[in-house]
């Protein structure tokens, strides 16, 4: 494999890695470590690969295009939801400007669509079978392994105090104004 | 142009392959102390039989067969994306159409 093929895959895998650290929250300090990370992998896979195998080539195109329409649709979804009572403080100005972005995303998906033969959707199918499959094998091995692992122990009981510090507790929050029982 | 079993059986391999490698690369980063690490086996487990797979029925290379499938099965993934964005257009329609009317009041 060449140098750019592999820059390619491990933009990929950086950016696979970065929106799962992204994804922890801020209760795990790894998860700072995530949007460097997913800006290292977009900028790698766009900037640095230059000439590429075929179906690496078409990898790379297809993510650019739906870069290229996408980023247009994602602005405009959010202006539509900013300028809507539901979500944010209603505009009519906002809510044209949206619906004209996103307006502007469909012309782009429309005039770059490719011709599509019945073998590319037969093989389509068949790719996103094996990644339904994938997930769903996943899914049963990962429930499986969590339930042999069961549980190490059970917790103590409580003490006197505690037990009594969470009678007070309870007492003051559903006691209403202190003359219940 | 036809496509034959062998292809069909490669590209489902293929699309095994990216989401397992996805999902150890999810569990592998976000490891803690309430997961289990078995977990990790079994998109391990996975990744191994689609490249058995690919490595019994591929003509050209095992290698580059496995880069092909799993390269068909992120188009395939994108190719998607108009679907969401339509659905999601739609969504967006309900939102306009009809959350932005005037409410008149409802009982006085």
């Amino acid at each position: 494999m060449v140098v750019d093929e592999a820059i390619l895959w491990s933009s990929l895998v950086l950016l696979a890695i970065g929106l799962s650290l992204h994804r922890m929250g801020p209760s795990f300090r790894r998860s700072r470590f995530g949007f460097p990370l997913l800006l290292i992998g977009g900028a790698s896979f766009i900037l640095l690969p230059e000439k590429l195998d075929d179906a690496e080539s078409e990898v790379y195109s297809s993510i650019i295009e739906l870069i290229k329409w996408c980023t247009p649709f994602v602005l405009g979804a959010i202006l539509v939801l900013r300028s809507s009572s539901t979500y944010g403080e209603p505009s009519s100005y906002g809510l044209f400007l949206g619906w004209s972005v996103i307006g502007t995303s469909w012309i782009i998906v429309y005039l770059e669509r490719a011709s599509v033969s019945s073998v590319d959707v037969i093989g389509a199918s068949s790719s996103l079978m094996g990644i339904l499959l994938g997930i769903v094998l996943v899914y049963i091995g990962a429930s499986l392994s969590a339930r042999s692992v069961g549980l190490e122990s059970y917790s103590d009981p409580l003490s006197p105090e505690e037990g009594e510090l969470v009678r007070t507790i309870l007492r003051r929050r559903l006691g209403g104004d202190g003359h219940g029982d | 142009m036809a496509i034959d079993f062998s292809e069909l059986v490669l590209l489902v391999s293929g699309g095994v392959a990216l989401s397992a490698s996805f999902f150890f690369i999810h569990f592998a980063c976000t490891l803690n102390r309430f997961n289990s690490p078995l977990a990790l086996l079994s998109p391990v487990m996975l990744v191994g039989a689609s490249f058995y797979t690919t490595m019994m029925l591929s003509e050209i290379g095992t290698a580059s067969s496995f880069r092909d499938s799993i390269a068909s099965s992120i188009v395939a993934l994108v190719s998607l994306f108009p679907i969401f964005a339509a659905m999601l257009t739609i969504a967006l329609l309900r939102i306009t159409l009809l959350t932005n009317r005037p409410v008149a009041a409802s009982s006085q």
